[in-house]
């Protein structure tokens, strides 16, 4: 209506006038009621059908009702093109005064206007063609997992949407062809760099939270985030070429008690244990062998003897004897050292022609003193004292610094060699110990690494080769 | 299901078994109550909330038992009635405006320490993590002490109200830290005299990896997955407190005890641990973290005298709170009747 006009409505029983005219239009009939200022229409009831009308002088204006309550809702049932008045009664009771929307909502499955109209805003009504094209195909995927089996309705797949946390199709649709379900789960994946519903679930199972180090770890056939971290681990630790089970081997070794002795076959039995935490269980867990990323060099007895022997940093951990297979922790103390007087003393070039200088030995102890020595001892032949023209200069000496005698019918050098091999020290000299190193295999194969030569030039020491005392 | 926490204990290492009884329920319960001392801590953090000295120095005097430190609270109360005095004084000398400087020093370094003591609470709890969820309607509430009065041995209202109710809630369902094992198991072993031991029936409900290094979305999708998979579960626990509080706790109800746990309660908590074993956020702890700890639930019976002593043993709540509840509880239910309870064991992988 216009909502100038108002029609009150009144009942009859009866109408028994001489004569009627029956309109056939609503919109004709309330237009003339309204243009002759109608304000009563009556209702007459019959059993089939009921009829609006009025009397205007003695002609009685009428028309069939067509089950409509009102000629208000009757015309705008006829104006929102409604084919009959149930039809519109129902699309009244659901929010709807558009016959074409009520249509539409029912084939969308939707029941009230409100979840309709909310529907058809957020894209799902318009969606739902795409979707139900895939929709089958997206059931049987094994990685879609939680999409409701009976979306048979634009409505359907808006509810669900909506329960899963999606607020548009858009965003619903870049969820549900990426595999996901779940808004929630969507967001959380996609912020981790994942696309694919796939990738994600593996990847989360396998303890990664994000993208590229799920990818990078699959290409090094990683199962899961512990054994990456190994493997990152690993790789932050060894800058160049050394193997992963020969720096384990070192790691091994490193922490082995100084001085200990160890044959091959105890080092290989140290590093199957060491390397069991890093295998990975095949064949149903049954076998557990070592992961592909694990590189190894140490195949074989001979590689293994041969890494003992010849490798830098293990040289700096101990000695390897290649008679026996064995290898000695020897970790070089970085505060006790010796010093071979006679031969610092005679500056080793003077062949004895000159009276030894003692002042040497205190310019060496200065420079050990500045590099950090804390225990120096001095080993001299008893003869040294009474040779030195300044011997006075022993007396001089800083009070931790000692100075002994080799005991009677013992030569210095000899003493020298038993103390520093006990103590694990080097010795200051620049003699090469070559009687003894024909008469020892020990010392043949290792007085070199604890020998540290010497240089005087006036008052200026140089010493080399102390860096070989391991610093890790 | 509704869980709630009360627990008074200060140390550090309660604390952070407060922090992951909070977490080993954060995936399953619908909603969850915190009352502690830790909470209330967090919460006048968190809120920024400007504190009077009076609040300060008995928070701090709280703080100081639990920390290595050379001030007792007996000295920190000594030198703040000082410092009153101090200030009310008209003419201050040299002596008491030294005395008020160190005074107002001291108090600014436990501030220091005091936020130093929650960024690690913060870190070991994950709280941050947790915080939202205490922020979302009805889900999670954190109630507070009001400190300005407080002191350890204090009677609370809000303890005694919130004990009371969760025993009369049969949707409510306290739950203990580890302490509560050993109350139980040296309760058991001390006392030789049947009559004097505390009846305790247990079953391991459910054993997951620690969730407590979740993110809040993670444990947003966790919670939307395992919650409607708790809920028989829950019902079934609701429907049976209120069976609890029909019978007297004793050995004959023992027997139905097992009955109904074996039948009905068990099966259900397996459906449940079967979603936890194959949910990807705790794969993804489990594949991940080598430190992670494995969180085991006892669902335990007891009768609801022994379990306000639990809450004084183990919770560490004052006597006189306990006593309170006691009264109130007692005229409403029979206090020789059951009550369900859970606590969380801890251990490393």
């Amino acid at each position: 209506m216009n909502g100038e006009h108002t029609f009150t409505y009144a009942e009859l029983k009866s109408c028994t006038g001489s004569m009627e005219v029956e309109f056939a239009n609503i919109l004709e009939f309330a237009s003339y009621a309204e243009k002759n200022k109608i304000s009563v229409i009556f209702i007459l009831k019959s059993d089939n059908t009921n009829d609006f009308l009025f009397t205007l002088g003695n002609v009685i204006y009428k028309i069939s009702a067509q089950s409509y309550n009102t000629i208000e809702d009757y015309k705008s049932a006829f104006l929102n093109k409604f084919p009959d008045s149930a039809t519109y009664y129902e699309a009244l009771k659901a929010g709807f005064a558009s016959f074409a929307e009520f249509e539409e909502s029912k084939r969308v499955g939707a029941e009230e206007k409100e979840t309709f109209l909310k529907a058809k805003r957020t894209g799902f009504i318009e969606g739902y063609e795409k979707f139900i094209i895939d929709y089958p195909e997206m059931l049987l995927s094994p990685h879609i997992i939680g999409l409701d089996k009976d979306i048979n309705s634009p409505l359907k797949l808006y509810k669900f949407a909506k329960r899963k946390g999606f607020e548009n199709y858009t965003a619903f649709s870049q969820a549900i062809y990426s595999g996901f379900t779940d808004n929630l789960t969507y967001s959380e994946a996609h912020s981790k760099g994942f696309q694919k519903v796939g990738d994600y679930l593996a990847a989360t199972n396998m303890g990664f939270d994000n993208y590229k180090e799920y990818m990078d770890a699959r290409s090094h056939k990683i199962l899961n985030k512990k054994e990456y971290n190994y493997y990152l681990n690993f790789k932050k630790i060894i800058k160049d070429e050394t193997a992963h089970d020969e720096y384990q081997l070192i790691e091994i070794l490193k922490t082995t008690e100084n001085g200990k002795i160890l044959s091959t076959e105890d080092i290989k039995t140290l590093l199957n244990v060491a390397q069991e935490k890093f295998k990975v269980g095949v064949i149903n867990e049954q076998i557990k062998i070592l992961p592909k990323w694990y590189s190894q060099k140490i195949n074989t007895g001979e590689t293994l003897s041969a890494f003992l022997q010849n490798n830098p940093r293990l040289k700096k951990l101990g000695f390897f004897d290649k008679e026996n297979e064995t290898f000695e922790i020897f970790l070089v103390s970085k505060e006790k050292i010796y010093i071979d007087a006679s031969n610092v003393a005679y500056n080793s070039n003077d062949n004895k022609k000159h009276k030894p200088k003692l002042c040497n030995i205190k310019y060496v102890i200065n420079e050990l003193i500045s590099r950090n020595f804390k225990d120096i001892t001095i080993i001299a032949d008893a003869a040294l004292r009474h040779n030195a023209e300044d011997v006075e200069i022993l007396r001089k000496l800083p009070k931790d610094v000692v100075y002994i005698e080799a005991p009677a019918h013992t030569t210095a050098d000899e003493f020298l060699i038993c103390c520093a091999k006990r103590d694990k020290c080097f010795i200051v000299t620049n003699d090469t110990f070559k009687d003894w190193k024909i008469k020892d295999r020990w010392i043949a194969n290792n007085i070199d690494f604890l020998r540290i030569p010497f240089m005087i030039k006036d008052t200026n020491v140089i010493l080399a080769g102390l860096d070989k005392a391991s610093t890790e | 299901m509704e869980i709630t926490i009360v627990d008074r204990t200060f140390e550090i290492d309660n604390c952070l078994k407060q922090g992951k009884q909070l977490w080993s329920v954060a995936p399953f319960a619908e909603f969850i109550n915190w009352t502690s001392m830790v909470s209330n801590f967090l919460s006048y953090c968190v809120n920024g909330q400007e504190h009077t000295e009076r609040f300060r120095v008995n928070f701090y005097k709280l703080l100081v038992n639990g920390w290595a430190t050379k001030i007792t609270p007996d000295l920190l109360e000594e030198s703040y009635q000082l410092s009153l005095q101090i200030k009310k004084m008209k003419h201050k000398d040299k002596k008491a405006l030294v005395f008020l400087h160190n005074w107002k020093n001291d108090l600014e370094n436990l501030h220091k320490e005091t936020l130093k003591y929650l960024k690690f609470i913060e870190k070991q709890f994950n709280i941050e993590e947790l915080q939202p969820f205490f922020a979302l309607p009805r889900k999670g509430t954190l109630s507070l002490y009001n400190f300005d009065d407080y002191q350890p041995e204090d009677y609370s209202y809000i303890e005694v109200e919130i004990i009371t109710t969760t025993i009369i809630h049969n949707f409510e369902i306290p739950l203990f830290s580890d302490n509560a094992e050993t109350y139980i198991t040296t309760k058991d072993d001390k006392n030789t005299d049947s009559n004097n031991k505390a009846l305790i029936f247990k079953e391991k409900l459910l054993q997951f990896i620690s969730p407590a290094s979740l993110t809040f979305s993670k444990l947003e999708i966790v919670r939307n997955r395992l919650i409607p998979l708790f809920k028989p579960l829950a019902n079934i626990l609701d429907e049976y407190n209120s069976e609890l509080l029909l019978d007297k706790f004793d050995d004959a109800l023992i027997e139905k005890i097992k009955d109904k746990f074996l039948n009905f309660i068990m099966p259900e908590a397996s459906i449940i641990q079967n979603a936890v074993n194959d949910d990807i956020y705790f794969n993804q702890i489990k594949n991940s973290d080598d430190n992670a700890e494995t969180f085991t639930l006892y669902l335990c019976v007891t009768d609801i005298n022994s379990l306000l002593d639990l809450f004084h043993n183990v919770s560490k709540l004052p006597e006189t709170t306990v006593e309170h509840a006691r009264m109130e509880l007692k005229e409403k239910l029979n206090l020789e009747s059951a009550k369900l309870f859970l606590y969380l064991k801890t251990e490393k992988l």
